[in-house]
């Protein structure tokens, strides 16, 4: 059995267990994805700090609306709205996204992005600098592009499984990334205004 | 032969893999002969793995058994639901009995008169800092919206 097929085989035990009130298999069902809802808000929010409020919110609504899940779709769709749901409404409670821009162009992140991106030593970047690149990368981005560019370009799933997750035609998956790509290449274009030299 | 500005217009929306020459085509071919687009499309790549270290690299400042110390035990819907009844119970039941026991009208033991939240009285009587304002609905009943202490729940009390 693939470990993908395993995964998926755990999170449905452990779905099951848990909607009949078994704690331990609730906590262990959080554990197993943990991370990956911390990423989803972290695109979804683009603020590390929002990102740990949302995720924090969105294990209280699965404890709260699990009984309610049937299984029509998959978990990890389930989880997937519930997270976006999440980060829409803290959104409107809080109009966060202006506070993150501000706190890193604040804070001069932003000119450190070319010098970071020069030495590619992604996992050297100190959270500050870490999150002043999401915020930049993905400034000006809407939710759903950002959120199909993370998942097809960086994380490397397929147009159909992200259409899957998304509850979207993989058409519109393809629509987005085509969108992200060329917004957040562009930004990179304007870092490196020596590329724009050699089309003279 | 690709132009180079049609080259670099398609870098902006081209797969990673034909970027890195990992799949034949047009563009592939161009980025094989053309070192200027060529460097380009490694920027653009290297950028990309920047951005996906730096999503990896932020690790959740949530300690995952901290997280889960917060959500309340019990079993889903079934006991929220239980639980909010029970806090909703407590203060319903007190301001009806309130209400009864000091609206009474002294000469008639045997009737009581209509519980109004507008009136100072019951404010008073129930720990209220003031009356809770009545509005008066389109099917003309009056509504009453009590605020409780606990922000997910608000009594709203129709009369007639």
């Amino acid at each position: 059995m693939s470990e993908e097929a395993e995964h998926l085989n755990l999170t449905n035990e452990l779905v099951r267990n848990a909607q009949t009130g078994d704690r331990q298999a609730f906590e262990r069902l959080i554990k197993l994805h943990f991370q990956r809802i911390h990423r989803w808000a972290l695109i979804g929010t683009g603020d590390p700090d929002d990102a740990d409020d949302v995720t924090q919110r969105v294990l209280i609504l699965v404890h709260r609306k699990l009984r309610s899940f049937r299984g029509d779709a998959g978990f990890e769709s389930w989880l997937y709205r519930i997270t976006s749901n999440a980060v829409g409404e803290l959104f409107r409670k809080r109009k966060s996204r202006r506070r993150a821009m501000d706190r890193y162009e604040a804070s001069g992140v932003r000119a450190e992005i070319t010098e970071a991106t020069e030495r590619g030593l992604a996992e050297r970047i100190a959270d500050d600098q870490a999150a002043g690149l999401i915020t930049t990368f993905f400034e000006g981005l809407p939710t759903k592009q950002r959120e199909v560019f993370d998942l097809v370009e960086l994380q490397g799933l397929k147009a159909g499984e992200v259409a899957e997750l998304l509850g979207v035609e993989a058409s519109t998956v393809r629509v987005h990334l085509l969108r992200a790509r060329r917004t957040i290449r562009s930004k990179v274009l304007e870092q490196h205004p020596e590329f724009a030299e050699d089309y003279r | 032969m690709m132009r180079c500005e049609i080259a670099r217009d398609r870098i902006l929306e081209a797969d990673p893999a034909e970027l890195s020459n990992e799949v034949t085509g047009d563009l592939a071919e161009h980025l094989e002969t053309c070192s200027a687009c060529q460097a380009l499309a490694e920027r653009v790549l290297e950028s990309e793995r920047t951005l996906a270290g730096a999503i990896t690299a932020m690790e959740p400042g949530l300690d995952v058994d901290a997280a889960l110390a917060r959500v309340p035990s019990g079993q889903g819907w079934g006991s929220v639901w239980g639980w909010r009844r029970a806090g909703l119970a407590l203060p319903l039941a007190a301001a009806a009995v309130a209400a009864l026991v000091l609206l009474k009208p002294p000469g008639n033991p045997g009737q009581a008169v209509a519980f109004d939240p507008s009136s100072p009285v019951v404010a008073r009587a129930l720990g209220w800092d003031r009356p809770s304002p009545v509005v008066r609905s389109m099917s003309h009943a009056s509504v009453a919206i009590l605020p409780t202490e606990n922000p997910d729940i608000t009594i709203v009390w129709f009369m007639n």
